[in-house]
């Protein structure tokens, strides 16, 4: 009996059957060099008997340094109960859109509003899960340029994004831990 | 290359194939050692689970690279940091249920990262990365299922995952008379195996909740 069968059996829907089927020829396509698993496995070993990894490792790949340096607040912004940025929402109003996200345990949430005439945009509410906020506590807009605005949370009330309409990436840093990927968003 | 025409040669080629044919079956993983067991050893720092999640774990992190449409050069780089980066953080993760998706997230965020430079030159980020909200934390439906179909995957035996495996790879039908060598079975019972294979298989996706809304 075949698996589509087997799950149809089961309960599961059509397209549920076709998606599990398609995800299988995805993963039974997807072989990787044997070499390249086998570093990879290699790396606890490695790490272990290795103090110096990270400068093995930077032979092993052009940015692994950068990469470890990065886990580490991946592993604080992906793992720990609260410091991952939830995403950036768009309020259904095209005028308005809210940011949810935090780092080093803050959580922030606010949103921004359209200023008249293109003039960019304002900060018109904030919710800060400490209170107060430490300083310290940053949020950097990034364009496509790689020019960055940083604004300290404790200013944000006065601080008016002044942002043109485009893409851009926000993150928010505290306690020397930064929100990893930039999380990217467009302005409506 | 002598050698190999010689009659030595051959002889030595048909004992060592009967050797593989006849070797022991390859033992069952024991069902109390689900993955979760296994992650958890991972994260106290056994290497062999470490290795073990690591076979388990490329193909997928593999298909997110490569769905990423970054070059194979490029995507062997991002696939050895992907794990660097998740053995750097792996004594950071307390739920050992949440690994695989975290480890898929590691390797969105930088396939995403390799995206930014293209980005800026004007190129539209890939289908695959984008998830419900265009950001990298969230997951699409098709990333779900495939996190769904890879603990699936990793609930059945070793034997049946490199079967199934081999059966739904897209091409001509696999070498049976090859696969049977390399996973110790005899040909004459890989179509059994195979269909017991997908009977787990389909077990281990209708307890993981296969056709219900996730």
């Amino acid at each position: 009996m075949e698996l589509a069968a087997l799950l149809h059996t089961a309960g599961a829907d059509r397209e549920a059957v076709l998606r599990v089927i398609r995800e299988l020829h995805s993963l039974a396509e997807s072989t990787v060099d044997p070499a390249l698993v086998a570093r990879a496995a290699a790396l606890m070993p490695a790490a272990a008997a290795q103090p110096d990894l990270l400068a093995r490792a930077r032979a092993w790949a052009r940015s692994i340094a950068d990469a470890i340096d990065r886990a580490a607040s991946e592993a604080v912004a992906g793992l720990q109960p609260m410091p991952q940025i939830a995403g950036v929402r768009r309020a259904a109003d095209a005028d308005r859109f809210r940011i949810e996200g935090g780092a080093g345990g803050i959580e922030l949430r606010f949103e921004c509003e359209r200023l008249p005439r293109g003039a960019g945009w304002r900060l018109v509410g904030m919710v800060a899960s400490a209170d107060p906020v430490p300083q310290g506590v940053t949020l950097s807009f990034v364009d496509h340029t790689g020019a960055q605005r940083l604004a300290d949370v404790d200013d944000l009330a006065m601080f008016e994004c002044s942002l043109p309409d485009g893409s851009y990436a926000c993150a928010v840093s505290a306690g020397g831990v930064t929100t990893p990927t930039l999380v990217e968003f467009s302005v409506p | 290359m002598q050698c190999v025409c010689s009659p030595r040669g051959y002889l030595l080629v048909e004992v060592s194939l009967r050797s593989v044919a006849m070797r022991p079956p390859m033992p069952e993983p024991d069902p109390a050692e689900p993955r979760l067991d296994l992650i958890s050893r991972a994260i106290s720092g056994d290497r062999d689970a470490w290795q073990e999640l690591v076979q388990r774990y490329s193909a997928l992190v593999w298909s997110v690279i490569r769905k990423g449409g970054l070059s194979r050069e490029r995507g062997e780089d991002v696939f050895q940091e992907v794990f660097a980066a998740a053995l750097t953080g792996l004594r950071g993760v307390s739920d050992p249920a949440r690994f695989d998706g975290w480890l898929l997230t590691i390797a969105r965020r930088l396939v995403w990262r390799e995206w930014e430079a293209r980005r800026r030159a004007g190129e539209p980020l890939p289908e695959e990365l984008r998830g419900g909200d265009g950001t990298p934390d969230t997951l699409s439906e098709a990333q779900e299922t495939r996190l769904l179909v890879q603990r699936a995957l990793n609930e059945v035996s070793s034997r049946c995952r490199q079967l199934l495996l081999a059966t739904f790879a897209q091409g001509p039908p696999p070498n049976y008379d090859k696969l049977a060598r390399t996973l110790g079975v005899p040909r004459g019972s890989m179509g059994p195996t195979r269909a017991r294979c997908l009977e787990h298989l389909a077990r281990a996706l209708k307890s993981l909740g296969i056709g219900a809304k996730h």
